[in-house]
């Protein structure tokens, strides 16, 4: 399910954060947790894929995205998983 | 001709005084006429040898300039696999950083969670006062760096379970063969009698270990990684010593996903940076959900009218400022339906009657029949005609909304290099699409 803004700061219990701070901090959360799903989805695809994923990544969203489905169908599966492996870590910081 | 080819007379019939004295001697006698077949039969044999040659010499240019054709693709290719060579070796040299910098940082939470952590407000994050969180931050660091880190669930391999320390995994490890089945307490002097029935062999119940479990069981060798295809170039054996190398060192994906990896996935959250605050949280909040690309114009990059397009796009955006750039991006990663209801009905109209030749009037016409095409199905035969030959899963009415989309791209495009489309009053759809395509196309080669 997609989260709006406010509903991830809540979430991860920041929602007191100021404006600009709440900004960066789910910024960093939004790396971290893109990381993870490198990470993880460099199990999935194997090492040719994932060069193939990584040039995408480089060449903008639309060709990164179309590289994922067609390399990684259930994508969005593996990012849900990552993101949640993130998530409660942050959460058990906070 | 000379004198002497003559036969040693000139024009006029007098002998020549110019020629080879020699060779005018050597000349053979005039031909008599018995001598005229066997002439005409030797001309005939020299001008079938000349016709072989002639045709030998055609071929012979054919060759030639089949020659010169390989000789240039293979220039060509000769370039293209020299490109690639300092590209794979730029790649190498980018992973050899990366791989040092990796060592010596650590990865993952243990990286980003101190920061992270470091920018909630102390009061907010731990409820004390102001004195008690004086040493608070410190205190969840080393927190943050007791817990399992990804290196540490990297070196868990082939475990099921994720995010759990080292420690708790030997304990369960190895599971004990009896289980105690009733436990009665006695007093101390006496006996111990335990009936026979309250130990029992666990073994009745466990089934015989499958070969597949045991297969399972058994510790996984990593495949030996390959990075590169086969090099067949110059720099070849310095490839494949370079590669032979890296499977020796045993490359993980912690160093697949390097920080020059993070660096281009930062730039979609960099592009955004200069939006309003409010769009700002938006595309952070989208972004977090992978929600990059609106879903339906994945598909329609496969199309050669969308590369063509898309292609110009990026042509144009390395000419763009990075602010304009910004902008692009984020009119590329909005939803079609927010990107179509705002740019087009407002924008679009805005943008069609800055451009001189329409009126507001026929701006909104060029929109309203942009905005109608699913209820018109005016881009039903257009599309059949310009991808009609692409398998996109019969998703007829996606294709109209991504060219549509496309359109709107175009239109924005041509916003932001300044180009002005001049569509007429009668002008079609579908010309006004083509019109505009073709412009830009000027526009990029011009460029």
């Amino acid at each position: 399910m997609n989260l709006t803004f406010e509903e991830y700061l809540q979430d991860l219990g920041l929602e007191n954060l100021a404006e600009i701070e709440s900004l960066d901090a789910l910024s960093s959360v939004a790396l971290t947790v893109h990381k993870q799903f490198l990470l993880d989805l460099y199990d999935v695809v194997g090492e040719d894929n994932f060069n193939a994923i990584k040039t995408s990544i480089r060449l903008g969203p639309a060709l990164y995205m179309t590289t994922l489905k067609h390399l990684a169908p259930n994508y969005l599966e593996i990012y849900k998983k990552s993101k949640n492996k993130i998530f409660i870590k942050l959460k058990e910081a906070v | 001709m000379s004198d002497v080819l003559r036969g040693g007379v000139n024009t006029f019939g007098v002998p020549s005084t110019t020629g080879d004295f020699r060779l005018q001697l050597k000349r053979p006698k005039a031909k008599s006429v018995q001598n005229v077949p066997e002439l005409v039969a030797k001309f005939g044999e020299v001008k079938k040898k000349m016709l072989d040659l002639a045709r030998e010499n055609e071929s012979l240019k054919e060759q030639l300039l089949k020659a010169h054709t390989t000789n240039d693709l293979l220039a060509q290719e000769n370039t293209q696999l020299k490109e690639k060579a300092s590209q794979v070796l730029d790649v190498e040299t980018t992973i050899d950083q990366s791989i040092e910098e990796l060592l010596a940082v650590d990865t993952g939470l243990e990286e980003t969670l101190p920061t992270f952590v470091s920018k909630i407000p102390r009061p907010v994050r731990f409820g004390f006062t102001k004195k008690a969180t004086a040493i608070a931050p410190m205190e969840v660091v080393k927190e943050v760096r007791k817990a399992p880190t990804m290196r540490t669930e990297m070196k868990i391999k082939n475990s099921a379970v994720l995010n759990v320390p080292s420690t708790t995994l030997k304990k369960e490890s190895v599971p004990s063969p009896f289980e105690v089945v009733d436990l009665t307490l006695v007093k101390k002097d006496e006996p111990v009698v335990l009936p026979v029935s309250s130990i029992k062999e666990k073994e009745v119940d466990v089934p015989a270990p499958k070969p597949e479990d045991v297969v399972k069981a058994l510790p996984v060798e990593e495949p030996a990684t390959t990075f590169f295809p086969a090099p067949n170039i110059l720099e070849g054996n310095k490839l494949a010593d370079a590669k032979k190398e890296k499977a020796l060192s045993g490359k993980t994906k912690l160093e697949a996903v390097n920080d020059a990896t993070m660096e281009d996935v930062s730039k979609y959250l960099l592009a955004i940076s200069t939006l309003p605050i409010e769009n700002q949280k938006t595309a952070v909040a989208k972004f977090l959900s992978l929600d990059i690309m609106p879903k339906n114009f994945t598909g329609v990059v496969k199309a050669p009218v969308a590369k063509d397009i898309v292609g110009d796009g990026i042509a144009k955006i390395k000419h763009l400022t990075e602010a304009e750039k910004a902008r692009l991006y984020a009119d590329l990663n909005t939803s079609f339906e927010d990107f179509y209801v705002k740019n087009l009905t407002t924008e679009g109209v805005a943008y069609l009657t800055a451009t001189k030749a329409l009126t507001e009037e026929d701006a909104r016409k060029i929109v309203a029949q942009i905005k109608n095409l699913n209820a018109y199905n005016v881009w039903h035969d257009h599309t059949d005609q310009t991808i009609g030959n692409l398998d996109l899963g019969g998703e007829k009415i996606n294709v109209r909304k991504n060219i549509s989309t496309m359109i709107l791209n175009i239109i924005r495009t041509g916003e932001l290099l300044g180009l002005v489309l001049a569509p007429s009053e009668s002008i079609t759809v579908s010309e006004y699409f083509e019109q505009s395509q073709k412009n830009i196309r000027e526009h990029s080669t011009s460029l």
